[in-house]
């Protein structure tokens, strides 16, 4: 198999291409000039290919690009712009530009046997009710620019004419290790965790609050997935497609059991030590004026947050539950102690 | 491979990315579109600065000139230098070139069609190259650029009015960052409040470029012709969602299954100038728009949401009804409630009316030709004048009021006013109407005579008293008042249906003349010439009398072989309606009328049942159909070859005979048979 991947500097890039490696016959990493590359990329089957995903050639050299045009069979794009303080106009370059430029690769390459796409949960921005796999388009709207991109270039993929194999991932918000609850990227519940490290240093005059007020919905869902179930059930797909012959598939890639804001608040606090604190979700109509004022900022949380924690979408996930079995033994119960316990005991199990 | 790099700056969620042809070259052409976002616009023309061929920007606001200055937005100003190598093209240069040259030229050719509308421009000031022509063609004017740019309610009606405006406010909109709240989206429900509105939405036809339409909601175009710079497939969609009647595209496709802007057009003939690469200049856009043969293109929806073609606006004519007793008088929503009086009131109402000028009555909607799908609407004027005050009043004093009529329908953008019942009696049948008024007029007469020769044929099928052999009559039908206008003309045209005709009137030399017409046609005919009816009348089994005899009795009703069919197509009748129930056994008709073709919506009271018009107002609306906007029928000579074209025409565009009228009304089924056993007996009684 020959393999394409962008984003491989990345989290879930990174991760894919270190499980990719033992069965692959080689695998192109696209890169940025610029980029710092771990040492084992530069060795086989890895092949490093200098380019850059908003750039329309995509590739700089043009050997290289003759050279993935003829022979690679397989294109993953885990490439995409994901930080929450970032403006609209990086999200757009690096997920819509990126996409659509990959795309266009895509239709050139004369071997390409599969497309895997990771999109996100995301997509579904302010959408209200279950979320279907089938489709994309149900009138949502967005209310930060990543989940408008994502959206936008999922679309694309959707749309494209590629006569190939196409795999859109949808993976929730992705914690550490299932076993160690390491993670190698500050990542949304981890800002919330060092907003509790803080707040767990004032437990004095916090014991004097009857109650104290954070802007959620007790009833919103958080769509957690780790690391390495998330990698695993990917490459699982990628080397053994449980349906080949279907031209597109999309997967919610979510623990089943994915905990409501209230259940992981309730767990977070216990294992922060801060079981007396009474929070008081304010009601969603306070959620233009939090954004405006930029509260979270304040406390170190990027203001996009508060739209996860309001989020209204639930997941339907019949497609990756049938075509991803590992995806059955993902269980927040399971892997709740290790993450949290990570977490709280200081940021030994995450590298910064 | 040539790319070029188009951005849509007013529209999201409409990228592509793509290869294309043209010419015989592939090109890569990718768009993106931005959503007002200006700081990502720099950033990917940045990003794309010496990457691509060319970029290309569509959606921002348009420089322009007025007399003693210039407006630039300085956004697009920023926009339009972000990029230092690259070249950068927005579809001004075409769109000044182009617009004006193939829109005067589709103009000229459809002028009949585009001349007297009110023409609405959502905004004027990114239009002005069609503003101008439209101008010029003597169109009303409705600017929405206040409204449309700073939700001020207020239209312009002039390209003067236009450059003040954008000359008073243009600093303030300089200051202005361009955003999508700033523009207004003509929703419907906006011009519940808002006066200008909703007389900006009662326009005719309504110009726009498409980013406007994609921004703005378009239930007000439900009927309505739209004009467009270009339309995708997206836009396509939504107009019909919106139940547009026709749209105009003035750019037809360049590129195979592609729709491209003005912009990326101009882009493309930049990336392929042949002067290498230096700014594109004047003549190679002429030579360019030569070579490909650009021209504008229509697009019509039927109702159900195909495209049909070519060119269906929507056209109106005007008629003119008049009551036909004082009874009628009271058909007016004023009077309406006076009805139970109107024996005491009538004489009195009567008198009053006839002072009153002609005013506005009604529509008829929906009329639709079954042969082009054109779709007409009709403009009911009445003059409020019985016929005895039509007949007495001085002929000048009732042609000062059709004519006020005239130009009334045709402020309103009639193209065609036909006369109805007594008003194209009155004088000289219309003549000096015709000379005064600015649209052609009519009279209708063409096919009241052939209407009523359908109802004779009809009406003789129906009793069933006559023997036909290869489609000739097998009896005798006799033309009184033969010499004149309708006369003549039945009369040649029976000649060919009948064995025998009998021709009657006063002037001997006269019917000489016609006979040699007649056998100058059918010289087989068999005609037989008579100055006295009475002396034929008791062989005869059709009779039509055309005569001027004004109520002198012509015919003595006595006589009549039974089962004869008299057609009186004389007005005021030559059979009066105690003469005609006298004779059971004999069928007096007095007209055929019609209906029209299509979901005719009538909310009107024209004196007839149900969507049945007039065959006077039937020809009018027939002309317009056909787009034959001349006087068609004047004075009182009707041709021969009028009649036979106007009954093609009928046939063709689906007008059809509906009910046969009596003097006292319609015709049932039972009359046609209570009047044939009362013909058979009494035949039974002569043998």
């Amino acid at each position: 198999m020959k393999i394409f991947l962008t984003g491989a500097t990345g989290l879930l890039g990174g991760e894919l291409a270190s499980r990719l490696s033992k069965s692959a016959e080689i695998i192109y990493l696209l890169v940025r000039p610029k980029s710092k590359i771990p040492e084992y990329f530069h060795k086989p089957p890895f092949k490093l290919i200098r380019g850059d995903l908003s750039h329309p050639r995509l590739i700089f050299s043009e050997d290289d690009r003759q050279e993935i045009i003829t022979s690679v069979d397989t294109m993953i794009h885990a490439g995409a712009y994901y930080n929450l303080f970032g403006d609209r106009s990086e999200n757009y370059l690096a997920n819509i530009v990126g996409t659509q430029n990959l795309l266009f690769l895509a239709r050139e390459s004369k071997n390409l046997k599969s497309f895997h796409y990771i999109s996100s949960v995301a997509v579904a921005g302010k959408f209200r009710g279950v979320f279907s796999e089938d489709r994309l388009d149900m009138n949502q709207k967005f209310d930060n620019p990543y989940s408008e991109t994502k959206y936008e270039s999922e679309y694309h993929v959707r749309k494209s004419t590629l006569p190939v194999r196409k795999r859109i991932y949808r993976p929730g918000v992705i914690i550490g290790d299932s076993q160690t609850g390491a993670l190698s990227k500050k990542d949304g519940p981890y800002y919330f965790f060092d907003f509790l490290k803080k707040l767990s240093r004032k437990k004095e005059i916090l014991k004097k609050l009857p109650y104290f007020p954070l802007p959620f919905d007790p009833k919103a869902l958080l769509p957690l997935i780790p690391i390495d179930q998330l990698a695993e059930g990917m490459v699982q797909e990628i080397l053994n497609p449980h349906r080949p012959d279907e031209s597109l598939r999309c997967y919610h890639l979510i623990s089943q059991d994915s905990p409501t804001i209230e259940e992981f608040l309730l767990d977070s606090q216990e294992a922060f030590n801060l079981s007396f604190l009474k929070f008081w979700p304010l009601p969603r109509q306070m959620k233009r004026v939090i954004k405006k004022v930029d509260v979270l900022t304040k406390f170190g949380m990027p203001s996009d947050l508060v739209d996860y924690m309001y989020a209204e979408a639930r997941f339907d996930q019949e497609q990756a539950l049938e075509d991803i079995k590992s995806l059955n033994q993902s269980s927040y119960q399971k892997y709740k102690k290790a993450f949290l316990t990570a977490t709280a005991s200081g940021s030994k199990g995450r590298v910064e | 491979m040539k790319h070029i790099l188009s951005l849509a700056f007013s529209q999201e969620h409409y990228n592509f990315d793509e290869i294309v042809e043209f010419s015989g070259e592939k090109i890569r052409l990718t768009q993106y579109s931005t959503n007002f976002d200006f700081d990502l616009t720099i950033d990917l023309i940045k990003k794309h600065d010496d990457v691509v061929d060319v970029i290309c920007l569509s959606g921002l606001p348009p420089s322009l000139k007025y007399k003693g200055g210039a407006f630039f937005h300085p956004q697009a100003v920023k926009l339009k230098q972000a990029a230092s190598k690259t070249p950068i093209v927005d579809g001004q240069m075409l769109k000044e070139i182009y617009l004006p040259w193939a829109f005067r030229q589709f103009f000229l050719k459809n002028s009949v069609y585009l001349t007297q509308k009110k023409v609405a421009f959502y905004s004027g000031a990114t239009q002005k190259a069609m503003l101008e022509v439209m101008e010029e063609f003597n169109n009303q004017l409705l600017l929405a650029d206040p409204y449309f740019f700073s939700k001020l309610p207020f239209n312009l009606t002039s390209v003067n009015q236009l450059e003040r405006f954008v000359r008073f406010l243009g600093p303030v909109f300089k200051r202005m960052t361009i955003k999508k709240s700033h523009l207004a989206n003509f929703s419907l429900s906006q011009a519940e409040t808002t006066k200008s509105l909703r007389e900006f939405f009662k326009a005719d036809l309504f110009v726009g470029n498409e980013t406007t339409f994609q921004l703005i909601d378009l239930q007000h175009l439900a009927g309505k012709v739209v004009i467009t710079d270009f339309m995708g497939p997206k836009l396509e969609q939504r107009f019909k969602d919106a139940g547009v009647h026709e749209v105009i595209v003035c750019m037809p496709s360049v590129i195979k299954n592609k729709f491209v802007n003005f912009s990326i057009l101009e882009g493309i003939f930049q990336a392929f100038n042949s002067f290498d690469n230096g700014p594109l200049c004047i003549d190679s856009i002429l030579s360019w728009v030569d070579e490909l043969d650009l021209k504008p293109t229509i697009n019509s929806f039927t109702s159900n949401g195909e495209l049909i073609a070519p060119l269906n606006l929507k056209t109106k004519f005007a008629f003119i009804i008049h009551p036909l007793s004082s009874s009628y008088v009271f058909k007016h929503k004023l009077l309406r409630n006076l009805k139970p009086y109107s024996h005491i009131l009538g004489p009195a109402f009567e008198e009053i009316a006839a002072l009153f000028p002609g005013y506005f009555y009604g529509k008829i909607k929906g009329i639709r030709s079954e042969k082009n799908g054109r779709e007409v609407e009709g403009l009911i004027y009445a003059l409020p004048q019985t016929p005895k005050k039509l007949l007495e009043n001085p002929a000048e004093a009732v042609y000062s009021k059709l004519i006020q009529l005239c130009v009334k329908a045709h402020q309103h953008g009639a193209n065609l006013i036909g006369l109805g019942a007594y008003t194209k009696i009155v004088g000289d049948a219309g003549l000096s109407v015709a000379k005064a008024s600015p649209i052609p007029v009519t009279t209708g007469n063409s096919l009241s005579a052939c209407s009523t020769l359908w109802a004779a044929k009809f009406a003789l099928e129906k009793l069933d008293l006559v023997e036909k052999k290869d489609g000739v009559y097998q009896g005798r039908v006799m033309v009184v008042g033969a010499t004149g206008s309708i006369g003549a003309v039945s009369a040649k045209i029976l000649a060919g249906a009948w064995k025998e005709i009998v021709i009657v009137a006063p002037r001997a030399y006269k019917l000489l003349e016609l006979k040699q017409e007649i056998l100058a046609i059918y010289p087989e005919a068999k005609v037989i010439t008579s100055t006295n009816a009475d002396s034929h009348s008791s062989e005869c089994d059709l009779i039509v009398t055309t005569t001027s005899s004004r109520g002198k009795r012509i015919l003595q009703i006595e006589d009549v072989k039974p089962g004869c069919v008299i057609c009186d197509v004389s007005r005021p009748f030559d059979i009066t309606e105690e003469d005609a129930l006298k004779r059971p056994d004999v069928l007096v008709i007095a007209s055929g009328e019609v209906i029209l073709p299509g979901e005719v919506q009538m909310k009107l009271d024209i004196g007839l049942e149900g969507n049945i018009v007039y065959a006077c107002l039937a020809e009018t609306a027939l002309l317009a159909m056909d787009g034959r906007f001349e006087s068609f029928t004047l004075s009182r000579n009707i041709s021969y070859q009028k009649v036979l074209e106007i009954d093609k025409m009928a046939k063709e565009h689906g007008v059809r005979l509906s009910a046969i009228m009596g003097h006292s009304g319609f015709i049932s089924d039972k009359e046609f048979e209570l009047c044939r056993e009362h013909a058979l007996k009494a035949r039974a009684r002569r043998k």
